[in-house]
């Protein structure tokens, strides 16, 4: 019921309180299991949802409820990124050095697939891929945030965030041929 | 073709995905967490306290934020790192110390923000907050050193630890500098800006400086009349966004009062302004001011728009008054003075536009009509009154050359008039004020000296001629119709006061009912002691030649009557007067003991008929009398009419009677079938085009009724030309078109001719005279075609009539040619 109701709530234009209310019934629950498979505790799952929010509250201007997609695209990529930053907080900041030498750039990006087969083994390599390098691969090239701004959003250096970015998308074409296509 | 997906696709699609596939955990959420959310999302109690308060949507989110902020204080593992922040907030970019004082004042200091204009900073001290919250850790105490680090330890310490008299008498001792430093840092936003408390501290200090020039001006202030003022020993987080409150309402109370109104009576307040930068010409001005300069600088700061044509204007009607054309001029000739700053060139363009505005009735006045059209030339070719609709189609700054010729053209055409009528000082001053501050202001020194005594003579002498002519032309009494030392019998109820002798003479002479449609009529009593018109003649006479008084009372005798004693006359139809003006009376000749005296008129009946006349003058005795002159020659002499100009003024009118014409009743416009039948058949007879629309006149006589017949004319004509003259115009004149027992006239087929000017009436012989004048068609703007010719009339049986002259032979020749039986009828 709740559900429904917020859904409903969530065709209209909203103002942010609404906005924040709506992505919290809406996708509270799901972010806390995006959180808890990461974390595998249940006060940690919390703490990274309650980070979550507060960094959805910062960028509540930008999401547009009426985007279903787009938005709970971003908001379990923000969970799962809370929870890793739990994780790290623990560990220390995760190193890149051992990660491949990267261009400047990272926005020459290459990557077509066909509809059919070759689509639906390039969402299961994502769905399969670390939050790592899927969150700042989901903030820069669906939300459409700069390298400094995904960079701000995850708490992590830009120089990682461009090597996360590189990273997962060499994977994703590595693995794709892998399955015998090549892109 | 199949369809190409790219990353963007790939991700969606993969988020899409996942979240169908979660399956909730069985979670059952944390106290804290609940309490946490709850708070956020669910009890909107903390929420609405702020959005009850119609904040924007902005507002919400800081709310929001402010509030995850505290909770996340109590709750693990936020509050750890978070704490951190804040403590670092402040010490983050100026290196000041940690203030002390109880932690729980930390939390007290980041209640959510609650003003619109906070939003962003706020919103950036939390993003900036949770940067440092990782890499930031409180520094040890340092002792302030410079008194930027002062004046924010000062308010940051009672921000903490709450108000003391120490502190505030340290802050205050900072004087101007504290002053303008607390006002850039309430300004400032991000982790530089002040937060909470701080803030109030910031308001508190600022009420106190505007509080006592604030309440002052209050009663007069509506925006300042229910101000509260902080008491900085009772701070709370309202009072954070006392001093954005307070600067809203002074820009509002400022935009309704002038900058010097502030300056003088909220100095204080006037300060914060200009560091908000609200710009002097924000403050309100008066353009309804007599500083005319002040104006015209203010008028020179706007663009030109909408705004400058209204407040242009505005102050126009200022400049127009007398006293402030001398100032306006003034400025406009102060070459070296800066008086106009910057904006010099375009308030001399404004001085410009308002001079032209100023002076275009004396411009009529003073110079003759080409000169005059030769302005509006200048303005504008099509535009005849410079109003402000039509100031629309300027830009006024663009117009300085424009502007600059206006007065400078003025200047050398009004001189040279002022030279060639020997006007005087006097007379310009009197007159002609806004041409004379002109003048004064250039420095113009060519004025004609002042009357000699002969010109003081001959002006009294010209003053008696005037009420001679006016009593006997107009019936009207010059002496004394507006000072009460005339009977004067206007209205119906003035009528029913007249004593029994004089009502009966006024009905003798002016039966009741006597017009059809009655014109205004009055009956003044003339100088006291005149009882009989013999009286009236002996005293003239003495003044001017005998003959001539005798010929012109002779003349409109219709006019006067006796009754009670006294002499009256009757005003008849109130058309205008001549005004002999003595202060023009200049000797111009002398010659055997006769002077010729030069003056100029205002007839306003005869307009430009002529304007200058000349009387000769003889002294007898030290008695000065009229012994002749252009005014007697062609005003008082000439047989029958006794005035010329009157004479063929209406002779020529009999041709084309142009004041009946031109009755919009009398005017008519109707496709050729809807033409009354006989007139459209004469009309294609004696034009043969036909167009899909006519206009066509219809004649009327002074009583409005329809005239059916040419004869009408011709006997209206007959009283001023010969009858040979009047067949040979009048039969067959296409003019006048005789069809279904009405006289009508076609659009193409009427010419309306009025005499301009009458130059000279000579007398040739003894019954003979020649009137020299200028004949134009009525109706059009200046320029059109004029013809200087003459009219020679002969005193045939007693009664003047026009048998020669270029009048007929050329005029009439050329303006009807082609209308009659033979092209020609008139030599």
């Amino acid at each position: 019921m709740d559900d429904m109701l917020f859904f409903t709530a969530g065709t209209a234009d909203m103002d942010d309180k609404q906005k924040l209310e709506y992505i919290y019934r809406r996708y509270g629950r799901k972010m806390f299991t995006v959180a808890y498979r990461i974390l595998g505790s249940a006060d940690d799952a919390e703490d990274a949802v309650q980070n979550s929010f507060v960094n959805i509250c910062k960028n509540l201007k930008r999401l547009n409820e009426k985007d279903e997609d787009a938005m709970r695209g971003y908001v379990l990529a923000i969970a799962s990124n809370e929870a890793y930053n739990v994780i790290r907080s623990r560990k220390n900041e995760i190193s890149v050095d051992e990660l491949p030498d990267i261009p400047e750039e990272s926005d020459n990006v290459d990557v077509k697939v066909s509809e059919g087969a070759e689509f639906r083994t390039a969402i299961n390599i994502m769905r399969q891929m670390d939050y790592i390098y899927r969150a700042p691969l989901y903030l820069h090239f669906v939300m459409g945030y700069s390298l400094p701004e995904v960079a701000k959003q995850l708490d992590r250096k830009e120089k990682t965030v461009r090597a996360q970015i590189e990273r997962g998308l060499q994977i994703l074409k590595k693995r794709m041929k892998e399955a015998g296509y090549e892109s | 073709m199949s369809r190409e997906y790219d990353i963007k696709d790939i991700l969606l699609e993969a988020g899409v995905r996942d979240y169908a596939e979660i399956k909730n955990e069985d979670w059952q959420p944390s106290k804290e967490h609940d309490e946490f959310m709850e708070k956020l999302c669910k009890k909107k109690a903390p929420l609405d306290l702020t959005l009850a308060s119609k904040l924007s949507k902005g507002l919400s989110i800081v709310a929001a934020v402010a509030i995850i902020i505290c909770l996340s204080l109590a709750i693990k593992p936020i509050r750890e790192p978070l704490s951190a922040f804040f403590g670092s907030l402040f010490t983050k970019e100026t290196n000041l110390p940690e203030m002390t004082g109880p932690t729980e004042d930390t939390e007290k200091s980041v209640v959510p923000a609650v003003t619109e204009t906070e939003t962003e900073a706020e919103t950036e001290a939390v993003t900036e907050k949770e940067t440092a919250a990782t890499t930031t850790s409180a520094p040890p105490f340092v002792i302030p050193e410079t008194d930027e680090e002062w004046i924010r330890y000062l308010i940051s310490s009672m921000a903490k630890n709450g108000y003391t008299k120490d502190k505030w008498e340290q802050l205050l001792s900072y004087g101007d500098y504290a002053f303008e430093y607390l006002y850039h840092w309430y300004k400032k936003t991000g982790t530089a800006a002040p937060q909470g408390l701080e803030r109030a501290y910031i308001s508190a200090y600022f009420a106190e400086q505007v509080k006592d020039e604030v309440t002052a001006v209050a009663s007069n202030a509506s925006d300042f009349r229910k101000i509260e003022f902080p008491d900085k020993d009772r701070l709370t987080e309202n009072n954070k966004t006392w001093f954005n409150d307070f600067l809203d309402k002074a820009v509002s109370y400022a935009k309704h009062k002038t900058v010097e109104y502030v300056s003088e009576n909220t100095p204080v307040t006037k300060k914060l302004l200009d560091m908000k930068g609200f710009d002097e010409k924000d403050y309100y001005f008066n353009y309804n001011t007599k500083d005319i300069v002040k104006s015209v600088k203010k008028l020179a700061t706007l663009p030109q728009g909408e705004e400058l044509l209204q407040k242009f204007n505005t102050v126009l009607n200022y400049a127009c008054k007398d006293e402030n054309v001398d100032v306006m001029l003034q400025a406009y000739f102060a070459e070296s003075d800066n008086i106009f700053g910057d904006n010099r060139d375009k308030a001399l363009a404004v001085i410009g536009f308002m001079y032209f505005c100023k002076a275009q009735n004396e411009m009529q006045q003073l110079l003759d009509g080409n000169t005059v059209f030769n302005y509006h030339n200048i303005v504008d070719t099509t535009v005849d009154y410079y109003t402000y609709e039509n100031l629309s189609c300027y830009n006024l700054f663009t117009h300085k050359e424009m502007a600059a010729s206006i007065i400078t053209k003025y200047l050398k055409d009004v001189s040279k008039v002022i030279k060639e009528k020997d006007m005087t000082k006097q007379i310009v001053s009197e007159d002609y004020p806004v041409t004379y501050a002109l003048l004064k202001a250039a420095l113009f020194d060519g004025y004609a000296a002042p009357q000699n005594e002969t010109e003081k003579k001959a002006a009294e002498l010209l003053s008696e001629l005037e009420n001679l002519y006016n009593a006997v032309k107009f019936g009207y009494n010059g002496y004394t119709k507006y000072d009460g030392l005339a009977e004067v019998y206007e209205t119906d109820d003035d009528i029913s006061k007249m004593s029994e002798e004089l009502y009966a003479k006024v009905r003798k002479y002016y039966p009741e009912g006597m017009y059809k449609n009655p014109s205004y009529q009055a009956f003044h009593s003339q100088k006291e002691g005149f009882e009989t018109l013999d009286d009236w003649y002996d005293y003239y006479s003495k003044i001017l030649p005998e003959d001539v008084v005798r010929n012109f009372l002779s003349c409109e005798n219709r006019y006067f009557f006796t009754a009670n004693g006294k002499v009256y006359t009757t005003e008849y139809m109130s058309i205008g007067l001549m005004k002999i003006d003595g202060r023009t009376a200049r000797v111009v000749e002398e010659k055997n003991g006769v002077t010729v005296i030069r003056f100029y008129v205002k007839d306003d009946y005869y307009n430009r008929v002529n304007d200058e006349y000349t009387v000769n003058v003889k002294e007898d005795g030290g008695v000065m009398r009229i012994v002749g002159g252009s005014f007697i020659d062609e005003l008082m002499s000439f047989p029958v009419y006794g005035n010329a100009a009157a004479f063929i003024k209406e002779a020529v009118w009999s041709l084309s009677p142009s004041n009946l014409l031109f009755e919009d009743q009398n005017f008519y416009g109707a496709k050729e079938d809807d033409l009354p039948a006989g007139f459209a058949k004469k009309l294609k007879e004696y034009y043969g085009d036909t167009r899909s629309y006519y206009h066509y006149f219809i004649y009327v006589d002074m009583g409005g009724n329809v005239i059916n017949s040419v004869e009408y004319y011709k006997n209206v004509a007959s009283e001023f030309f010969s009858v040979d003259f009047v067949n040979k115009f009048f039969n067959n004149n296409k003019s006048f078109i005789e069809a279904d027992g009405t006289l009508y006239a076609s659009e193409n087929g009427v010419s309306f001719l009025e005499v301009n000017k009458v130059y000279s009436v000579k007398k040739t012989s003894d019954t003979k005279y020649m009137i020299e004048m200028r004949i134009i068609e009525t109706g059009v703007a200046p320029g059109v075609p004029t013809w200087d010719c003459t009219a020679e009339v002969e005193i045939t049986d007693g009664s003047p009539v026009i048998v020669g002259g270029t009048f007929l032979s050329d005029v009439l020749l050329g303006v009807f040619k082609g209308m009659g039986d033979d092209g020609v009828h008139y030599n």
